[in-house]
């Protein structure tokens, strides 16, 4: 028999409703309200043997230590399984819910999940790390959300792992994993193909892209001949050996290193070991990646104030988004902070 | 595609295979005589020694260091398959062939000079039991491996043309003590009736033409300066494009499955029913300047037109660069109006979070996923690994058990659709 806890605010553990969203946290034994429709579902296969229960407004007043008692509250009781909800529309449950499940899977590691109308606020800040079905926005759906959490639930407790969301029946976690399919790709797409001819709807199987956030350029260097520039490239110039380890392909690393180092490419002489080009030709001249050569030419002419004293480098070949930002970010930082007026970033 | 252009390809199916003292096809089982293969092989100096070996679904075996896979065929009559590399020049794809269906003929080898920089040969793996059997298409064949050690003196440029033509020799072997053999199956590929009620479909088939080490050979040439190019279906099936492309693992497309390429089967099964099938067009992957993938790619859209295309179904292969070579050309077939829909590996990252696509063009609106390259995988120890003892990663011991990204497994995620694989939000 699965042993379930249950979280519910004020209003589904019928204490009352916005007059009484300062209701403490407090523990009752078994199953209230929504628990005894849970209850219904699972049959003979489950019990509550607690219910959770705070008030919204009290659970957001005192958040770290009402989780920090819900999380010593079931470190004892050691159920099977949490669940949290429903929380349909409701913006402040449903983030507390999240809230729960969250602290509750990550620091217990107890099966945890909660049931969110689609387009609640909860859904944009846990769904990454909750599970989550859908329900509708109202207590009106309050059967189905139930089946579902319930569906879900004992498969956690069970240690299934999770599906593909839309087969689970769960709020997509936003990430994406192979599993085994008999429908081979080739018909597949011929069937999308022929969908897409006649006119009738089709579902693409990697969405596109929502466009990506503007990146406002930064303004125009005032006065060059007094600017410091830095010189940053994603082709993968490191010395020999690769103190650094940067990846060849898919980088998490960046690296900086002395541009007086790289001056005379002498020991430890520079070499790209970047995966997604031929770098020979960089190899025999890391001028032609990363043009220090041209640029000391243009501040001996005065052209530029000075060249920053170290060059940025990292490997641009399937290297994920995040990463990309991240380390953009660091880098950009490090510029910053050192009174660099401008980058030359060459790429490959 | 009305001028006549038709291929009987004959099935043996093989329902097992092991090593004997005569090569022979009887009963559904193929005997492979070490010594035969051997002799053939290492007729070639440049090749020291062979092991041959019989990896099988379900058996507890892990083959390390794959490079081609090859599908064991010969022409019945006139003819030779794999023309530039067997026999002498002419275009495949008519008459009749004989395959051996459900064999490989597979080489794993490492080669005999240290690689710098980018083209090299790097790990891909297929495991032949559990779970992880399904992270490669080769996990679900019977593989004649080819487990080659090298002539030490020789280059590496020579030596990957020693197997390539080492490989394609045994196949055509293999398939030859067939001929007597009862058939199990003919499937004729023959586009030339249309109907003009049904709509007109193209493939675009991107190959990789990177370089030595990711090469594609066109009846025995690279195809570096391609332009986009019609080719009859047939031809690809029957031995016109052989792999070279060695440098990833989960997304090349080895010959075999150029041989028995999903998407052309699939066209033939729906043609005169759902569709005509119009043309093939061959694109060179990896163009290196905006300007050559404008070109290839507006080029390819004007073939597309020629041929009076309504749809098209786009694969490319590799990642990053050809990716966009492919993209282009989705994005001029859709302003054009011929509707396209794309088989795609993903690049989700490791915890598949990230956005799963390399590039894409507003216009690529129909995608279907083959797995991510970034997905990472737990290789359990396996009693047998054919191919060496270590593997081209962090030098870990072959045997396992490791993790091992999707970008190692052979042909995981290859983007003809040989795999059984599919990227799905979770």
């Amino acid at each position: 028999m699965v042993r379930i806890a249950h979280y519910l605010n004020q209003f589904f553990a019928g204490i009352g409703g916005e007059d009484k969203a300062d209701a403490p946290f407090e523990v009752r034994e078994g199953a209230v309200g929504p628990g005894r429709a849970i209850l219904l579902e699972t049959g003979d296969d489950a019990e509550i043997v607690q219910t959770l229960v705070c008030g919204d407004n009290a659970f957001h007043a005192g958040t770290d230590a009402i989780l920090d008692a819900i999380v010593a509250t079931l470190a004892e009781s050691k159920p099977d399984l949490l669940i949290a909800g429903p929380a349909f529309n409701a913006g402040r449950y449903g983030l507390a819910c999240g809230a729960v499940c969250s602290a509750v899977s990550e620091r217990l590691g107890i099966p945890s999940l909660t049931g969110v109308y689609p387009e609640a606020p909860a859904v944009d800040v846990y769904r990454s790390r909750v599970v989550m079905v859908p329900t509708g926005d109202s207590a009106a759906g309050m059967r189905e959300a139930v089946a579902s959490l319930v569906r879900v639930g004992l498969g956690l407790a069970a240690g299934k792992p999770l599906g593909p969301a839309d087969e689970d029946g769960r709020i997509p976690m936003g990430y994406r994993k192979a599993v085994v399919t008999d429908v081979p790709a080739a018909r597949r797409a011929l069937d999308l193909l022929m969908a897409k001819l006649a006119g009738e709807p089709f579902l693409s199987e990697v969405a596109l892209p929502k466009g990506a956030e503007p990146i406002p350029p930064a303004p125009a260097v005032a006065d060059l001949s007094s600017a410091v520039i830095a010189l940053v490239t994603d082709g993968g110039l490191v010395p020999e050996g690769n103190p650094d380890r940067i990846e060849s392909s898919s980088a998490t690393r960046w690296a900086r290193y002395p541009v007086a180092d790289l001056a005379g490419n002498h020991d430890p002489a520079f070499l790209s070991i970047h995966a997604g080009y031929d770098s020979q030709w960089v190899d025999a001249d890391p001028n032609r990646l990363v043009p220090l050569d041209a640029l000391q030419a243009l501040a001996a002419e005065g052209v530029i104030g000075k060249v920053h004293e170290f060059f940025y480098a990292t490997t641009g070949t399937g290297t994920t988004v995040t990463h990309a930002e991240r380390m953009g970010e660091e880098i950009a930082k490090a510029l910053i902070s050192d009174g660099v007026h401008a980058v030359l970033v060459t790429s490959t | 595609m009305r001028q006549p252009f038709r291929l009987d390809v004959h099935t043996v199916d093989i329902e097992d295979v092991h090593l004997g003292d005569t090569t022979t096809v009887e009963g559904g089982t193929l005997i492979v005589s070490t010594e035969e293969v051997a002799g053939l092989i290492l007729e070639d100096p440049r090749i020291a020694a062979v092991d041959v070996e019989i990896a099988q679904p379900g058996d507890d075996v892990r083959i390390i260091g794959c490079l081609d896979a090859v599908e064991p065929r010969t022409k019945i009559g006139e003819g030779s398959v794999f023309p530039g590399f067997l026999g002498g020049m002419e275009t495949v794809g008519t008459g009749e062939t004989l395959r051996l269906g459900g064999v490989s003929v597979l080489a794993s080898s490492r080669y005999p000079q240290p690689f710098s920089g980018l083209l090299q040969a790097r790990e891909a793996v297929v495991d032949m039991a559990g779970p992880t059997s399904s992270l490669s298409p080769f996990g679900r064949v019977r593989n004649v491996v080819l487990a080659y050690t090298p002539n030490p003196e020789v280059e590496n440029e020579d030596y990957d043309d020693a197997i390539r033509r080492s490989n394609l020799k045994v196949a055509e072997f293999l398939a030859s003590r067939a001929l007597g053999a009862p058939r199990s199956s003919t499937t004729t590929f023959d586009f030339s009736e249309q109907d003009p009620d049904l709509p007109n479909v193209v493939y675009f088939y991107q190959l990789q033409g990177q370089g030595q080490m990711a090469d594609t050979y066109l009846y025995g040439k690279v195809i570096h300066n391609l332009v986009p190019t019609l080719m009859h279906p047939n031809e690809a099936l029957d031995g016109a494009l052989v792999c070279g492309v060695y440098v990833y693992g989960c997304y090349k497309n080895v010959t075999y499955l150029h041989q028995n390429n999903p998407i052309i089967w699939e066209m033939q099964a729906r043609h005169g029913k759902d569709l005509n099938f119009a043309g093939v067009i061959i694109n060179r992957g990896h163009n290196y300047t905006q300007e050559e993938k404008e070109r290839s790619s507006r080029w390819a859209a004007k073939l597309a037109g020629f041929l009076e295309a309504d749809g098209a179904v786009f694969t490319a292969e590799g990642g990053g660069n050809s990716a966009i070579d492919m993209m282009l050309a989705v994005q001029y077939m859709e302003k054009a109006g011929i509707k396209s829909v794309v088989v795609s590996s993903e690049a989700a990252g490791a915890d598949g979070y990230d956005f799963p696509l390399f590039y894409t063009v507003p216009e690529a609106d129909a995608i279907v996923s083959v797995g991510s390259e970034d997905e990472v995988f737990e290789m359990p120890k396996v009693a047998k690994v054919i191919g060496g003892d270590t593997l081209a990663v962090d030098g870990l011991p072959a045997e396992g058990p490791y993790s091992l990204k999707m970008y190692f497994q052979f042909c995981g995620t290859q983007q003809v659709g040989g795999n059984l694989l599919v990227g799905r939000e979770h």
